[in-house]
């Protein structure tokens, strides 16, 4: 399934909360959507959810349209808030057994399907307790279950891991694995952005509405980092390299490393390749050259401004 | 077909919200006390009052016991339902369906009127519980004389109507999505109106009472006047539904389509009903009764109006008719602000003339109504007329100035806000003007009726209560001065109107866009 996001815009009074926001992604993704508060991520997801109406533009699964055929769309999407919303007096297995009731699974299946989702998310040893008395990280695995009771095609995610202990956004890291191995689309928000990266393919970075950057997470990666950390080990000696290094106008900083030495470069891959090609010119026996991968805290920090609406 | 086949299929009929619901009643601990504080207070009232009159010797033949202690059994069942159901329904939904924070639910597969019905049924089955507890004490009045089983039968069965009426009436007010202190403000107005549907309730029940009605069961205007009352109590259930499931529906759908097209069904079969008992029972107050129900209807639609949507979406664009004949009416009765203003308005119109046709011409005239009967009704009229112009009046002007004076600052959907705003100044202005420019001629209670135009309170009472000729001229002078205004206020909006009449046409392509 194709999930595209068409030129959406939302207002709220003379506030612009969602500007021309477009970006597409499909099954078996898992897409990070970053941005500081206020940047329009919870807006544009509840959009996605049928649960705002945008001023302009649409989404599309596929080519049913959320804006249009909000009820069509209700069967493909599963979405997760970033609060489970208060419902007093329910156990978990009667708020998943209404739930899959409310999305039409006939009885004789309900009770299989509502197991095994409680089963799936670890609910099962809490099923008799009441929501309410739950701890935020449990309301969240209950919030997770009741977005995949209906089976979506695509799961909307707003900031899952927020309060979670360490245990249990290892647990969720994992269950996102597990989904989108079985093909699920996964739009997923997090301030944790370290997480993220480990978890995603592509990410989308938003502010003040505006999408800064989106697609395949290392492109942006490679693309955005302003420097680069290298880590390089000769069979020589380590200090004539440390001190030849320190010469070079696009080295920033070498520290000592073990056997070797560590370089933050300013540049990109074509900087790299200018160094090691340097390094081998002047009689340097390279016998390892590590480009280490860069953060996606680091491409944020240097893509937005911390501008909020 | 097996058993457990059989309990498979019977579960999959169930309504989801009514389980849900019903769950959620038997675990809470609110209602479990307020119907265990229910039976007590019931028992301990028939025990007190079974004490007093022994003691007091009192004589049971005397035939009023029964019917005293029934009095006081109905008012507390109808005041615990209208307190307990209504409110626990409405505040319920009021925080699933809020500004900021959409229950779930509303983004499942389930359609939003099973969402309404499933609340009402849920309410339906607390009410029966509640009625069920009641039951047996209002029985045993029975048996200490001065009343009989058909009455019972028959003022529980109006109980129950009411209440389902405040319920649908709760639900509609819950399903509103509006933040925290427009929410307060909507159930203070609710548990007001609760509070006259009970009076309403009660002085019909003991008019019932009074009456006595074992005797008049067997004649025909006794069931005609019973079944007139159960449809239009039913009817305006099925309005408060319909609009119910038009607020909680997604905001790209025609929501309010099926509400309008009921309305008109609503107006045709009681209209419909009230000629019928007022010709067969020969009392032209049931026609009034209608024109009244109607019209206070109308103004509510009026103010939902204001309210909604001044551009469409692909989604009813395509139900746009081609036909150029068909799009005026379609644009009446399809969601659009400007489009349900002009219904309401034909609406009123078209009400107003039937009533003066009915009342002043020759369809009733084998009722033949006395002069004094005939200059009461012409007030009332005049009193009803002035409330839907007054509604008018301010809701166009709130239209007007949210979109001349405050075009940035007020959200379509908060509308009825400035409305209310309005019409707080209009209430209190001349007030205060009268009190600092006619001070003395307020002092000796001889201000100028004229003053007060803009309050509509004060407008009715002097219209209601005022006699002479003085009081003519000022009735006919405000019905004119107010039919003018609203016209002006029409035109001044009409820029408004013309620009939604522009846009509603059907799209030059068929099929929605897709990437």
């Amino acid at each position: 399934m194709q999930i595209t996001i068409d030129h959406l815009k939302k207002n709220y009074g003379r506030t612009r909360a969602v500007d021309d926001v477009s970006f597409s992604f499909s099954s078996g993704e898992i897409v990070g959507f970053v941005g500081p508060n206020g940047a329009g991520k919870s807006t544009t997801m509840r959009i996605i959810a049928t649960l705002d109406e945008p001023t302009e533009g649409d989404v599309f699964l596929d080519r049913v349209s959320v804006v249009q055929e909000p009820e069509k769309a209700h069967r493909l999407i599963g979405y997760v808030p970033d609060a489970l919303p208060a419902h007093r007096d329910i156990s978990v297995h009667e708020y998943l057994d209404f739930f899959a009731r409310a999305y039409g699974i006939a009885a004789s299946a309900r009770k299989k399907v509502v197991e095994s989702i409680e089963e799936f998310t670890n609910l099962l040893g809490i099923r008799e307790k009441h929501v309410n008395a739950l701890s935020k990280g449990m309301k969240n695995r209950v919030s997770v279950a009741r977005a995949l009771v209906h089976d979506p095609a695509v799961l909307i995610m707003d900031e899952p891991a927020a309060g979670l202990d360490p245990r249990a956004r290892i647990e969720l890291r994992e269950l996102l694995k597990v989904l989108s191995s079985q093909g699920k689309a996964i739009l997923i928000s997090s301030h944790i952005l370290t997480e993220l990266a480990e978890i995603c393919n592509s990410a989308v970075i938003i502010e003040r509405g505006r999408v800064l950057r989106s697609g395949n997470l290392s492109n942006i990666l490679s693309a955005d980092a302003p420097q680069r950390a290298v880590r390089i080990r000769t069979l020589d000696e380590v200090e004539p390299l440390y001190k030849h290094l320190l010469t070079l106008p696009n080295v920033e900083a070498v520290k000592l490393v073990d056997r070797g030495v560590q370089v933050e470069l300013m540049g990109g891959e074509e900087a790299c390749w200018e160094l090691l090609a340097h390094l081998v010119r002047n009689g340097h026996r390279v016998v390892e050259f590590h480009p280490l991968r860069v953060g996606l805290e680091e491409v944020f920090m240097n893509v937005t401004r911390g501008e909020v609406q | 077909m097996n058993l457990a086949k059989l309990r498979d299929k019977m579960d999959d009929l169930l309504n989801p919200i009514v389980v849900k619901e019903l769950r959620q009643v038997v675990r809470s601990r609110a209602i479990m006390a307020a119907l265990i504080l229910f039976l007590i207070v019931q028992l301990g009232i028939l025990l007190f009052n079974l004490t007093v009159d022994e003691r007091r010797g009192v004589d049971y033949s005397s035939l009023h016991a029964g019917r005293r202690i029934f009095t006081v059994f109905q008012g507390i069942l109808l005041g615990t339902c209208m307190l307990l159901v209504p409110t626990y329904a409405g505040i319920r939904l009021s925080s699933e369906h809020s500004e900021t924070n959409v229950d779930l639910l509303f983004i499942s597969t389930l359609r939003p009127r099973h969402i309404i019905a499933g609340k009402m049924q849920a309410s339906i089955v607390l009410m029966l519980l509640i009625f069920s507890a009641c039951a047996p004490f209002m029985t045993f009045t029975y048996l200490m004389r001065g009343i009989d089983i058909p009455t019972i039968v028959l003022i529980l069965a109006l109980d129950f109507l009411v209440v389902l009426l405040g319920t649908q009436a709760a639900i509609f007010l819950g399903s509103i999505p509006t933040n925290l202190g427009l929410r307060l403000f909507l159930g203070a107005s609710g548990l007001m109106a609760l509070f006259f549907m009970f009076l309403g309730g009660m002085v019909s029940s003991i008019a019932v009472l009074e009456l006595g009605l074992g005797s008049r069961m067997d004649t025909s205007e006794f069931w005609l006047a019973v079944g007139g009352v159960a449809i239009v109590l039913a009817a305006s259930i099925g309005q408060f539904f319909t609009w119910a499931v038009s607020l909680v529906s997604s905001p790209s759908a025609n929501r309010a389509f099926p509400s309008r097209l009921y309305f008109l069904a609503f107006w045709l079969v009681t209209g419909g009903v009230a000629v019928v008992l007022t010709y067969r029972m020969r009392e032209v107050e049931l026609f009034l009764m209608w024109t009244i129900l109607v019209t206070l209807m109308l103004c509510l639609q009026v103010l939902v109006s204001i309210n909604e949507r001044q551009q469409w979406g692909m989604r009813v664009l395509r139900m746009v008719p081609r036909n150029r004949f068909l799009r005026p009416v379609a644009f009446l009765l399809y969601s659009g602000s400007a489009g349900g203003i002009l219904f309401a308005t034909a609406m009123v119109a078209l009400t107003f003339v039937l009533t003066l046709f009915a009342v002043y011409s020759d369809v009733f005239s084998a009722l033949s109504f006395s002069s004094y009967r005939l200059e009461m009704y012409r007030r009332e009229i005049a009193a009803f007329a002035l409330i839907a112009l007054y509604t008018l009046v301010y809701c166009l002007m709130a239209v007007w100035v949210r979109n001349v004076l405050l075009p940035t600052l007020v959200k379509t959907s908060h509308t009825w806000v400035v409305s209310l705003l309005l019409f707080g100044i209009g209430f209190s202005l001349p007030l205060i003007l009268v009190f600092m420019f006619r001070n003395e001629d307020w002092r000796m209670g001889q201000v100028d009726p004229w003053w007060y135009i803009s309050n509509p309170v004060w407008t009715i009472y002097e219209i209601l209560e005022r006699r002479g000729s003085n009081a003519d001229d000022f009735l006919n002078g405000s019905l004119v001065f107010l039919s003018v205004l609203t016209f002006l206020m029409l035109m001044a909006c009409m820029p408004w109107i013309v620009r939604q009449l522009r846009r509603f046409h059907p799209p030059l392509t068929t099929s929605a866009e897709t990437p």
